[in-house]
């Protein structure tokens, strides 16, 4: 990308490009409304343009202002289609930070940019453990005990690999969480069906509660909040689709475990 | 057999044959070289004792070339 | 008591750098993602069981959340990260996730079951776990984002 020589700020295409796509990626790694438009208009004030955008549920509207020539552009772009992720949600904000405080220049921050989006990798089998280690931890802290933290251990490990190994061959999210907690529910029952340790409710209800969606519901209150209604209703949404996705494998494992939820 | 028993029994057969399969693929996809279970080693490897120097030339001269 | 205490503590950290892990932190925020659930949730849990008169559920949700917002407001300009990237991971072992799936295991009875009683009981449970659920989601928010809004200019320049 390049930039106006002579006066050696960008034109108004490319900071509206460059922001538009700047969204598109804070809004799908799930950064909150408010945090996207501050940094946009930070962006924005750092190249001497006004920016204003309208973020709607699956798509993104940037409108950019030349504070000088009063020259205008609008562009609208889809939200990218990406896991949650805090990495590119903190550095993307350092990146605005840089802007505005004039450390990078135009092209060095697109290029910082591309760099950003392009390496957020992460050990799979790591995170795996983790949330294996966090949902028997979890159901140590409702009270169950070292069995039934074992059978959930297994039940969440087994789960989430279900999981990876599905959404790497492109399956939709909702079919995951129903497979998934499915499978965690029938292994979390392991404790009714053999009658091992005393609290085998426990270990069942845990064991799929590393799939509620936890980001999308907190960030869907923080965006209602800040009168971000459609943005917080569509978030809201997704996550209880997720949750009912969820609660149907639940009920199907209970079901043919013999198990009662009440 | 009882349904629940069943079920337990055939997600945990399902999930183990997935996850042997899984791991066997990444370990093969992971391999450059495929290593045999069973081969025929060259005269040279038989014989040799650590500490003898390398040379490309001498595997010539064993004559492995011309046997296999 | 103080073991009890300790041990939730200890258990809600783990719960925190888990469940975590899914959204991606960086990797300077799991230790302080982790110190702040850890405060926050055996707060919620001083607070509902220690004390003499127990604290409901949604109010003691409330407090720890606040606590846990201020913490990750301060916290977050020495990790180098915008408040919400110790806050949110923080807050996810206080997610009522229970309560959300017995809201939905209630709604689906209501339509299996037959007859007047049945429903009534079964949509009780749906109202009642759907209510609580979504009242704790909302006081954790509010009471997360209540000191972003005080402490403004910390949080917002916190990755400055």
């Amino acid at each position: 990308m390049t930039t106006n020589s002579d006066a050696g700020t960008p034109s108004v295409k490319e900071v509206c490009d460059f922001i538009t796509r700047y969204c598109s990626w804070l809004v799908g790694c799930g950064a909150t409304c408010i945090r996207v438009e501050k940094n946009v208009g930070r962006i924005a004030r750092a190249y001497g343009k006004e920016a204003d955008i309208s973020i709607m549920p699956r798509h993104v509207h940037v409108s950019v202002v030349d504070d000088d020539s009063h020259e205008s552009m609008t562009s609208i772009c889809k939200v990218k289609n990406t896991p949650i992720s805090f990495n590119i949600n903190t550095r993307l904000s350092e990146l605005s930070w840089e802007i505005a405080d004039g450390k990078v220049d135009f092209g060095d921050a697109v290029r910082r940019f591309d760099e950003i989006v392009d390496n957020d990798s992460q050990n799979c089998w790591v995170v795996l453990l983790l949330v294996t280690l966090a949902n028997a931890s979890f159901c140590r802290l409702f009270g169950g005990d070292f069995t039934a933290m074992a059978i959930v251990g297994v039940a969440t490990a087994v789960g989430y690999f279900l999981k990876l190994t599905m959404l790497s061959r492109g399956i939709d999210m909702r079919v995951v969480f129903i497979a998934c907690s499915f499978v965690s529910a029938v292994l979390g029952a392991t404790d009714v069906l053999f009658s091992l340790g005393d609290t085998p409710l426990v270990a069942l209800g845990t064991s799929v509660l590393y799939l509620v969606p936890g980001i999308p519901f907190l960030n869907s209150f923080s965006d209602m909040l800040y009168r971000h209604y459609i943005c917080a209703i569509s978030r809201f949404t997704d996550a209880v689709v997720l949750t009912c996705c969820l609660s149907i494998g639940l009920c199907g494992g209970m079901m043919l475990m013999n198990v009662g939820m009440f | 057999m009882n349904t629940p028993l069943f079920t337990w029994c055939a997600i945990v057969i399902v999930m183990a044959v997935m996850m042997i399969i899984r791991f066997a693929t990444s370990a093969h996809a992971k391999g450059a070289t495929h290593h045999k279970f069973f081969e025929i080693g060259s005269e040279r490897e038989e014989i040799f004792i650590p500490g003898d120097p390398i040379h490309v030339d001498d595997l010539k001269d064993c004559g492995d070339d011309d046997e296999f | 008591m103080i073991g009890q205490i300790l041990q939730d503590a200890l258990f809600a950290a783990i719960a925190a750098i888990g469940f975590a892990a899914i959204s991606r932190p960086p990797r300077r925020a799991y230790i302080y993602c982790a110190i702040i659930a850890a405060v926050g949730h055996s707060l919620r849990y001083v607070l509902m069981n220690v004390l003499s008169w127990h604290v409901p559920i949604i109010t003691a949700t409330l407090v720890a959340s606040f606590v846990i917002g201020v913490l990750a407001v301060f916290l977050s300009p020495v990790a180098k990260t915008p408040a919400e990237t110790c806050l949110f991971p923080a807050l996810l072992p206080m997610i009522p996730g229970m309560y959300a799936y017995k809201a939905f295991g209630g709604l689906a009875m209501c339509v299996i079951r037959q007859g007047r009683e049945a429903f009534d009981y079964y949509f009780y449970l749906f109202a009642d776990n759907a209510l609580t659920c979504g009242c704790i989601l909302l006081c954790m928010v509010v009471g997360a984002t209540i000191p972003i809004f005080i402490f403004k200019k910390v949080s917002f320049q916190a990755t400055r």
